[in-house]
Protein backbone atom coordinates (compact mmCIF):
# COMPACT_ATOMS: atom_id res chain seq x y z
CA UNK A 1 0.00 0.00 0.00
CA UNK A 2 1.32 3.36 -0.47
CA UNK A 3 1.70 6.00 2.33
CA UNK A 4 -1.34 7.95 1.01
CA UNK A 5 -3.74 4.55 1.30
CA UNK A 6 -2.95 3.89 4.60
CA UNK A 7 -6.09 4.37 6.53
CA UNK A 8 -5.59 2.85 10.09
CA UNK A 9 -2.63 4.48 12.05
CA UNK A 10 -2.11 3.16 15.87
CA UNK A 11 1.14 5.66 17.10
CA UNK A 12 2.38 5.39 20.47
CA UNK A 13 3.09 8.69 21.25
CA UNK A 14 0.87 11.83 21.73
CA UNK A 15 3.49 13.29 18.96
CA UNK A 16 3.28 11.00 16.40
CA UNK A 17 -0.43 10.71 16.55
CA UNK A 18 -0.26 14.66 15.74
CA UNK A 19 2.06 14.42 13.14
CA UNK A 20 -0.32 11.97 11.41
CA UNK A 21 -3.66 14.18 12.14
CA UNK A 22 -2.44 17.31 11.10
CA UNK A 23 -0.62 16.06 7.60
CA UNK A 24 -2.64 16.80 4.81
CA UNK A 25 -4.08 13.90 3.32
CA UNK A 26 -6.60 12.57 0.62
CA UNK A 27 -8.89 11.59 3.36
CA UNK A 28 -9.75 13.44 6.51
CA UNK A 29 -7.86 11.44 9.54
CA UNK A 30 -10.13 11.25 12.57
CA UNK A 31 -8.82 9.98 16.20
CA UNK A 32 -9.92 6.71 17.27
CA UNK A 33 -10.40 6.26 21.38
CA UNK A 34 -12.87 3.53 22.30
CA UNK A 35 -14.73 3.50 18.95
CA UNK A 36 -18.39 3.58 20.25
CA UNK A 37 -19.30 6.63 18.82
CA UNK A 38 -16.70 6.36 15.48
CA UNK A 39 -17.87 3.06 14.39
CA UNK A 40 -21.34 4.09 14.68
CA UNK A 41 -20.60 6.73 11.90
CA UNK A 42 -22.48 5.13 9.27
CA UNK A 43 -25.74 4.93 10.95
CA UNK A 44 -25.83 8.23 11.44
CA UNK A 45 -24.99 8.36 7.34
CA UNK A 46 -21.73 10.13 7.84
CA UNK A 47 -18.64 9.89 5.75
CA UNK A 48 -16.89 6.73 7.01
CA UNK A 49 -14.36 7.23 4.58
CA UNK A 50 -11.91 8.31 6.89
CA UNK A 51 -8.11 7.56 8.39
CA UNK A 52 -8.46 6.49 11.91
CA UNK A 53 -5.89 7.29 14.45
CA UNK A 54 -6.48 5.18 17.30
CA UNK A 55 -5.53 6.24 20.27
CA UNK A 56 -5.04 2.90 22.12
CA UNK A 57 -0.82 2.27 22.00
CA UNK A 58 -0.72 5.51 23.90
CA UNK A 59 0.28 4.72 27.51
CA UNK A 60 0.65 8.46 28.63
CA UNK A 61 -3.64 8.80 27.68
CA UNK A 62 -4.04 5.80 30.29
CA UNK A 63 -3.46 6.79 33.85
CA UNK A 64 -5.24 8.17 36.84
CA UNK A 65 -3.19 10.31 38.54
CA UNK A 66 -3.88 11.53 42.23
CA UNK A 67 -1.83 14.81 43.50
CA UNK A 68 -2.14 18.09 45.92
CA UNK A 69 -4.20 19.76 42.64
CA UNK A 70 -6.19 17.06 42.21
CA UNK A 71 -6.90 14.10 39.88
CA UNK A 72 -5.88 13.84 36.63
CA UNK A 73 -7.88 11.66 34.22
CA UNK A 74 -5.96 9.98 31.12
CA UNK A 75 -8.26 10.87 27.97
CA UNK A 76 -7.95 6.98 27.11
CA UNK A 77 -9.78 5.82 30.54
CA UNK A 78 -12.43 3.90 30.12
CA UNK A 79 -15.75 4.15 32.45
CA UNK A 80 -14.80 0.92 33.81
CA UNK A 81 -11.95 1.53 34.49
CA UNK A 82 -12.75 5.46 36.17
CA UNK A 83 -15.69 3.47 38.42
CA UNK A 84 -13.49 1.10 39.89
CA UNK A 85 -10.51 3.84 40.34
CA UNK A 86 -13.24 5.97 42.32
CA UNK A 87 -15.11 3.23 44.22
CA UNK A 88 -14.68 4.21 47.71
CA UNK A 89 -14.07 7.91 47.37
CA UNK A 90 -17.04 9.86 48.65
CA UNK A 91 -15.99 12.64 47.24
CA UNK A 92 -16.34 11.74 43.42
CA UNK A 93 -19.90 9.76 44.39
CA UNK A 94 -21.50 11.81 41.62
CA UNK A 95 -18.96 10.90 39.04
CA UNK A 96 -18.69 7.12 40.78
CA UNK A 97 -22.00 6.73 39.20
CA UNK A 98 -21.84 8.53 36.40
CA UNK A 99 -19.41 6.01 35.16
CA UNK A 100 -20.36 2.42 36.84
CA UNK A 101 -24.00 2.75 34.95
CA UNK A 102 -23.91 4.93 31.83
CA UNK A 103 -24.78 2.28 28.87
CA UNK A 104 -24.48 -1.46 29.78
CA UNK A 105 -20.56 -3.44 31.00
CA UNK A 106 -19.45 -4.18 27.80
CA UNK A 107 -19.56 -0.56 26.66
CA UNK A 108 -18.38 1.00 29.87
CA UNK A 109 -15.22 -1.27 29.46
CA UNK A 110 -14.88 0.22 25.91
CA UNK A 111 -16.20 3.77 26.00
CA UNK A 112 -13.61 6.44 27.05
CA UNK A 113 -13.43 9.58 29.47
CA UNK A 114 -12.19 11.46 26.42
CA UNK A 115 -14.15 10.37 23.83
CA UNK A 116 -17.32 11.13 25.90
CA UNK A 117 -15.94 14.60 25.57
CA UNK A 118 -15.36 14.49 22.26
CA UNK A 119 -18.32 13.41 20.41
CA UNK A 120 -20.30 16.30 19.67
CA UNK A 121 -22.89 15.01 18.40
CA UNK A 122 -23.91 12.90 21.24
CA UNK A 123 -26.78 14.42 22.77
CA UNK A 124 -26.87 12.53 25.97
CA UNK A 125 -23.74 11.67 27.56
CA UNK A 126 -23.78 10.95 31.57
CA UNK A 127 -20.02 11.52 32.18
CA UNK A 128 -19.86 15.26 30.72
CA UNK A 129 -22.30 16.55 32.87
CA UNK A 130 -20.69 15.23 36.33
CA UNK A 131 -17.31 16.78 35.05
CA UNK A 132 -18.88 20.12 34.74
CA UNK A 133 -20.31 19.57 38.14
CA UNK A 134 -16.31 18.79 39.01
CA UNK A 135 -15.75 21.97 37.70
CA UNK A 136 -13.18 20.02 35.68
CA UNK A 137 -10.95 21.44 32.92
CA UNK A 138 -9.66 19.30 29.90
CA UNK A 139 -6.36 19.73 28.53
CA UNK A 140 -5.77 20.19 24.60
CA UNK A 141 -2.53 18.69 22.83
CA UNK A 142 -1.75 20.28 18.96
CA UNK A 143 1.44 20.72 17.47
CA UNK A 144 1.24 24.17 18.60
CA UNK A 145 1.43 23.60 21.91
CA UNK A 146 -1.00 22.50 25.13
CA UNK A 147 -4.27 24.90 26.69
CA UNK A 148 -6.34 24.18 29.37
CA UNK A 149 -9.71 25.32 29.37
CA UNK A 150 -12.98 24.28 31.57
CA UNK A 151 -15.63 21.68 29.85
CA UNK A 152 -17.95 24.19 29.37
CA UNK A 153 -15.51 26.49 27.08
CA UNK A 154 -14.64 22.87 25.56
CA UNK A 155 -18.16 22.14 24.10
CA UNK A 156 -18.18 25.38 22.94
CA UNK A 157 -15.96 25.34 20.95
CA UNK A 158 -16.31 21.53 19.99
CA UNK A 159 -17.93 21.39 16.84
CA UNK A 160 -15.02 23.96 15.29
CA UNK A 161 -11.79 22.01 16.98
CA UNK A 162 -8.96 21.72 14.97
CA UNK A 163 -8.31 18.14 13.63
CA UNK A 164 -5.24 17.95 14.40
CA UNK A 165 -5.64 18.09 18.37
CA UNK A 166 -6.18 15.98 20.78
CA UNK A 167 -7.40 15.76 24.16
CA UNK A 168 -4.55 14.61 26.59
CA UNK A 169 -6.31 14.15 30.07
CA UNK A 170 -8.79 15.65 32.05
CA UNK A 171 -8.12 17.46 35.02
CA UNK A 172 -10.44 17.52 38.46
CA UNK A 173 -9.38 19.94 41.41
CA UNK A 174 -10.02 18.69 45.09
CA UNK A 175 -13.26 18.34 45.50
CA UNK A 176 -15.08 20.36 47.94
CA UNK A 177 -18.34 19.24 49.25
CA UNK A 178 -20.79 16.39 47.96
CA UNK A 179 -21.77 15.17 44.49
CA UNK A 180 -24.81 13.53 43.28
CA UNK A 181 -25.69 12.48 39.55
CA UNK A 182 -29.34 11.14 38.89
CA UNK A 183 -30.63 10.31 35.32
CA UNK A 184 -34.10 8.85 34.43
CA UNK A 185 -34.42 6.27 31.43
CA UNK A 186 -37.89 4.95 30.22
CA UNK A 187 -36.03 1.64 30.73
CA UNK A 188 -33.61 0.32 32.33
CA UNK A 189 -32.25 -1.85 30.16
CA UNK A 190 -28.74 0.07 28.93
CA UNK A 191 -30.32 2.74 27.08
CA UNK A 192 -29.60 6.38 26.82
CA UNK A 193 -31.02 8.52 29.62
CA UNK A 194 -33.54 10.47 28.97
CA UNK A 195 -32.52 13.76 31.06
CA UNK A 196 -29.26 13.62 33.55
CA UNK A 197 -29.03 16.17 36.40
CA UNK A 198 -25.78 15.94 38.29
CA UNK A 199 -24.98 18.44 41.10
CA UNK A 200 -22.02 19.43 43.24
CA UNK A 201 -23.00 21.21 46.33
CA UNK A 202 -20.62 22.94 49.47
CA UNK A 203 -21.87 24.28 52.10
CA UNK A 204 -21.11 26.68 54.82
CA UNK A 205 -20.99 25.21 58.92
CA UNK A 206 -24.42 27.20 59.31
CA UNK A 207 -25.99 24.71 56.03
CA UNK A 208 -26.17 27.82 53.54
CA UNK A 209 -25.22 26.60 50.30
CA UNK A 210 -21.47 28.52 49.16
CA UNK A 211 -20.44 26.55 45.69
CA UNK A 212 -23.43 25.20 43.80
CA UNK A 213 -22.69 23.61 40.37
CA UNK A 214 -26.12 22.48 38.48
CA UNK A 215 -25.22 20.58 35.25
CA UNK A 216 -27.83 19.03 32.98
CA UNK A 217 -27.69 16.69 30.01
CA UNK A 218 -29.78 14.89 27.30
CA UNK A 219 -32.43 17.86 27.82
CA UNK A 220 -30.47 20.57 25.10
CA UNK A 221 -28.65 19.50 22.46
CA UNK A 222 -25.53 19.51 24.31
CA UNK A 223 -24.85 19.76 28.52
CA UNK A 224 -24.73 22.42 30.32
CA UNK A 225 -24.85 24.51 33.13
CA UNK A 226 -27.89 25.14 34.42
CA UNK A 227 -26.71 28.58 36.42
CA UNK A 228 -30.19 29.88 36.63
CA UNK A 229 -30.84 27.40 39.05
CA UNK A 230 -27.95 27.58 40.99
CA UNK A 231 -28.36 31.39 41.72
CA UNK A 232 -31.84 30.46 42.47
CA UNK A 233 -30.39 28.45 45.48
CA UNK A 234 -26.52 29.84 46.34
CA UNK A 235 -26.54 30.94 49.54
CA UNK A 236 -29.71 28.77 50.94
CA UNK A 237 -29.68 25.46 52.67
CA UNK A 238 -30.12 22.17 50.52
CA UNK A 239 -33.05 21.35 50.86
CA UNK A 240 -35.03 18.91 48.27
CA UNK A 241 -38.14 20.13 47.86
CA UNK A 242 -37.79 23.25 47.65
CA UNK A 243 -35.09 22.72 44.78
CA UNK A 244 -37.34 20.58 43.07
CA UNK A 245 -39.96 23.93 43.35
CA UNK A 246 -37.05 26.18 42.31
CA UNK A 247 -36.26 23.51 39.75
CA UNK A 248 -40.00 23.99 38.30
CA UNK A 249 -39.82 27.70 38.54
CA UNK A 250 -37.29 27.78 35.60
CA UNK A 251 -37.91 25.48 33.49
CA UNK A 252 -39.02 27.28 30.83
CA UNK A 253 -35.59 29.00 30.09
CA UNK A 254 -34.37 25.81 28.41
CA UNK A 255 -34.64 24.74 25.34
CA UNK A 256 -35.03 21.21 25.49
CA UNK A 257 -34.95 19.11 22.57
CA UNK A 258 -37.02 16.44 20.73
CA UNK A 259 -35.99 12.85 19.85
CA UNK A 260 -37.08 9.38 19.26
CA UNK A 261 -36.62 8.70 22.54
CA UNK A 262 -38.63 11.12 23.87
CA UNK A 263 -40.19 14.64 23.69
CA UNK A 264 -38.46 18.04 24.36
CA UNK A 265 -41.38 18.88 27.06
CA UNK A 266 -40.71 15.10 28.36
CA UNK A 267 -37.47 15.92 29.25
CA UNK A 268 -38.44 19.00 30.42
CA UNK A 269 -40.74 18.09 32.98
CA UNK A 270 -38.59 15.10 34.33
CA UNK A 271 -36.17 17.46 35.52
CA UNK A 272 -37.68 19.15 38.58
CA UNK A 273 -37.56 15.50 40.51
CA UNK A 274 -34.17 14.62 39.30
CA UNK A 275 -33.18 18.03 40.90
CA UNK A 276 -35.35 16.18 44.12
CA UNK A 277 -33.75 13.38 44.21
CA UNK A 278 -30.23 14.52 43.38
CA UNK A 279 -30.70 17.04 46.17
CA UNK A 280 -31.55 13.93 48.12
CA UNK A 281 -28.71 11.97 47.43
CA UNK A 282 -26.52 14.90 48.26
CA UNK A 283 -27.83 15.22 52.36
CA UNK A 284 -27.72 11.07 52.65
CA UNK A 285 -24.70 8.96 53.69
CA UNK A 286 -23.09 7.17 50.30
CA UNK A 287 -24.57 3.64 51.30
CA UNK A 288 -27.63 4.73 51.67
CA UNK A 289 -28.07 6.18 47.82
CA UNK A 290 -31.26 5.64 45.57
CA UNK A 291 -29.84 2.58 43.61
CA UNK A 292 -31.67 3.70 40.67
CA UNK B 1 -1.39 -3.12 6.80
CA UNK B 2 -2.23 -6.82 8.04
CA UNK B 3 -3.49 -7.69 11.55
CA UNK B 4 -2.42 -10.45 13.53
CA UNK B 5 -4.32 -11.99 15.92
CA UNK B 6 -5.51 -15.30 17.65
CA UNK B 7 -9.02 -16.18 17.00
CA UNK B 8 -10.62 -19.34 18.56
CA UNK B 9 -6.60 -20.37 19.59
CA UNK B 10 -5.87 -19.99 15.71
CA UNK B 11 -3.44 -17.67 14.25
CA UNK B 12 -4.88 -15.31 12.10
CA UNK B 13 -3.69 -12.43 9.87
CA UNK B 14 -6.37 -10.31 8.17
CA UNK B 15 -5.54 -8.66 5.32
CA UNK B 16 -8.57 -6.77 4.22
CA UNK B 17 -9.66 -2.79 5.91
CA UNK B 18 -8.53 -3.01 9.17
CA UNK B 19 -11.10 -0.03 9.95
CA UNK B 20 -14.06 -2.86 9.32
CA UNK B 21 -15.79 -4.17 12.34
CA UNK B 22 -14.13 -6.88 14.16
CA UNK B 23 -18.22 -7.98 13.40
CA UNK B 24 -18.01 -7.72 9.76
CA UNK B 25 -14.85 -9.74 9.57
CA UNK B 26 -15.89 -12.73 11.75
CA UNK B 27 -19.33 -13.41 9.43
CA UNK B 28 -17.47 -11.89 6.28
CA UNK B 29 -13.78 -13.31 6.47
CA UNK B 30 -13.86 -15.87 8.43
CA UNK B 31 -17.60 -17.01 8.10
CA UNK B 32 -18.41 -17.78 12.32
CA UNK B 33 -22.07 -16.16 12.04
CA UNK B 34 -22.49 -17.50 15.84
CA UNK B 35 -22.17 -13.26 16.68
CA UNK B 36 -25.32 -11.76 14.75
CA UNK B 37 -25.58 -8.40 13.16
CA UNK B 38 -28.44 -7.07 15.03
CA UNK B 39 -28.45 -3.27 16.33
CA UNK B 40 -25.19 -2.25 15.45
CA UNK B 41 -24.48 0.22 17.64
CA UNK B 42 -23.38 -1.90 21.10
CA UNK B 43 -27.25 -1.82 22.93
CA UNK B 44 -28.20 -5.47 21.84
CA UNK B 45 -25.30 -7.90 22.61
CA UNK B 46 -26.16 -9.69 19.68
CA UNK B 47 -22.70 -10.04 18.33
CA UNK B 48 -21.22 -10.41 21.62
CA UNK B 49 -17.33 -12.02 21.53
CA UNK B 50 -14.62 -12.19 23.92
CA UNK B 51 -11.51 -10.09 23.60
CA UNK B 52 -8.60 -11.26 25.77
CA UNK B 53 -11.01 -12.70 28.18
CA UNK B 54 -13.20 -9.46 28.59
CA UNK B 55 -17.07 -9.68 26.66
CA UNK B 56 -17.31 -6.94 24.00
CA UNK B 57 -19.47 -5.94 21.30
CA UNK B 58 -17.54 -7.19 18.04
CA UNK B 59 -19.75 -4.32 16.16
CA UNK B 60 -18.19 -1.74 17.71
CA UNK B 61 -14.45 -2.95 17.45
CA UNK B 62 -12.50 -1.94 14.29
CA UNK B 63 -10.28 -4.79 13.52
CA UNK B 64 -7.14 -2.80 13.08
CA UNK B 65 -6.93 -2.97 17.04
CA UNK B 66 -6.24 -6.16 17.42
CA UNK B 67 -2.76 -7.37 16.73
CA UNK B 68 -1.85 -9.63 19.18
CA UNK B 69 -5.26 -9.83 20.94
CA UNK B 70 -7.02 -13.34 21.83
CA UNK B 71 -10.52 -13.28 20.26
CA UNK B 72 -13.03 -16.08 20.93
CA UNK B 73 -16.12 -16.27 19.75
CA UNK B 74 -19.28 -18.40 20.49
CA UNK B 75 -17.75 -21.15 17.63
CA UNK B 76 -14.52 -21.66 20.30
CA UNK B 77 -16.29 -22.08 23.50
CA UNK B 78 -17.01 -25.44 24.03
CA UNK B 79 -17.17 -28.39 21.31
CA UNK B 80 -20.58 -30.62 20.61
CA UNK B 81 -19.09 -33.73 22.85
CA UNK B 82 -18.05 -30.97 25.79
CA UNK B 83 -20.75 -28.28 25.82
CA UNK B 84 -19.38 -24.87 27.62
CA UNK B 85 -21.17 -25.04 30.98
CA UNK B 86 -23.59 -21.98 30.22
CA UNK B 87 -24.73 -23.68 27.24
CA UNK B 88 -25.05 -26.70 28.90
CA UNK B 89 -27.29 -25.13 31.56
CA UNK B 90 -29.57 -23.37 29.09
CA UNK B 91 -30.14 -26.89 27.33
CA UNK B 92 -30.94 -28.02 30.86
CA UNK B 93 -33.21 -25.09 31.87
CA UNK B 94 -34.94 -25.31 27.75
CA UNK B 95 -34.02 -21.53 27.58
CA UNK B 96 -33.23 -20.63 24.06
CA UNK B 97 -36.10 -19.50 21.48
CA UNK B 98 -35.28 -17.88 18.75
CA UNK B 99 -31.25 -18.09 19.21
CA UNK B 100 -30.65 -14.36 17.87
CA UNK B 101 -29.41 -13.09 21.21
CA UNK B 102 -28.17 -16.40 22.41
CA UNK B 103 -24.51 -16.90 21.26
CA UNK B 104 -24.33 -13.17 22.79
CA UNK B 105 -25.70 -14.02 26.42
CA UNK B 106 -23.40 -17.05 26.49
CA UNK B 107 -20.24 -14.77 25.97
CA UNK B 108 -21.33 -12.27 28.52
CA UNK B 109 -22.00 -15.07 31.24
CA UNK B 110 -19.64 -17.00 31.08
CA UNK B 111 -17.01 -14.36 31.65
CA UNK B 112 -19.56 -13.02 34.43
CA UNK B 113 -19.53 -16.53 36.28
CA UNK B 114 -15.80 -16.32 36.45
CA UNK B 115 -15.75 -13.34 38.18
CA UNK B 116 -19.30 -13.90 40.04
CA UNK B 117 -19.16 -17.53 41.19
CA UNK B 118 -22.13 -16.89 43.62
CA UNK B 119 -24.09 -14.78 42.06
CA UNK B 120 -27.83 -12.99 42.97
CA UNK B 121 -30.43 -12.98 40.77
CA UNK B 122 -30.06 -8.84 41.29
CA UNK B 123 -26.15 -9.52 40.05
CA UNK B 124 -27.09 -11.66 36.84
CA UNK B 125 -29.78 -8.83 35.76
CA UNK B 126 -27.37 -6.23 35.78
CA UNK B 127 -24.65 -8.56 33.75
CA UNK B 128 -26.95 -8.75 31.05
CA UNK B 129 -27.70 -5.03 31.00
CA UNK B 130 -26.17 -5.26 27.14
CA UNK B 131 -28.01 -8.47 26.38
CA UNK B 132 -31.42 -7.84 24.91
CA UNK B 133 -33.80 -11.45 24.42
CA UNK B 134 -36.85 -10.03 22.41
CA UNK B 135 -38.56 -13.34 23.34
CA UNK B 136 -38.48 -12.53 26.81
CA UNK B 137 -36.98 -15.47 27.89
CA UNK B 138 -34.89 -13.96 31.00
CA UNK B 139 -36.26 -15.72 33.94
CA UNK B 140 -35.14 -18.90 32.71
CA UNK B 141 -31.80 -17.52 31.73
CA UNK B 142 -31.28 -16.56 35.05
CA UNK B 143 -32.80 -19.74 36.42
CA UNK B 144 -29.79 -21.73 34.26
CA UNK B 145 -27.40 -19.32 35.15
CA UNK B 146 -28.27 -19.43 39.26
CA UNK B 147 -27.62 -23.46 38.53
CA UNK B 148 -24.61 -22.98 38.01
CA UNK B 149 -23.70 -21.09 41.11
CA UNK B 150 -21.05 -22.39 43.33
CA UNK B 151 -23.74 -21.50 46.03
CA UNK B 152 -24.26 -24.40 48.68
CA UNK B 153 -27.89 -25.61 47.10
CA UNK B 154 -30.71 -25.08 50.11
CA UNK B 155 -31.95 -28.43 51.42
CA UNK B 156 -34.95 -29.36 49.82
CA UNK B 157 -35.94 -32.31 52.17
CA UNK B 158 -35.10 -33.05 55.70
CA UNK B 159 -31.72 -35.38 55.95
CA UNK B 160 -31.88 -38.16 58.02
Amino acid sequence: MAQTDVVFHQPETIEAALSVLSASAARPAIAVAGGTWVMRAGLRGEDTDKTFVSLAKIAALRSIERADDGLRIGAMVTHADLASALDDDPAYAGLHRACAISANPAIRRRATIGGNLCSDAFMAPDLVPALMALGATVNLHAPTGERRVSVADFLDGRATRPASEILTHIHLPPPRGATAHARALLRQAGEYPVAVVSVLAHCRTDGTCQTLRIALSAVEPAPRRWDALENALLGRRLDPVAARDAAQAHLKALHPRDGVDAAGWYRARLLPQLVERAFADLTRPTAQRDPQ
Amino acid sequence: MTVSFTLNGRARTYAGDPRSSLLEVLRETYRLTGAKDVCGEGFCGACMVQIDGMPTTACLVPVGTLEGADVRSIEGVGTEEQLNPVQQASIDFDVVQCGMCFPGMVMTLTHFLQDNPQPTREDVKSALTGNICRCTGYERIIDAVMSLSLAPKPLTEAQP
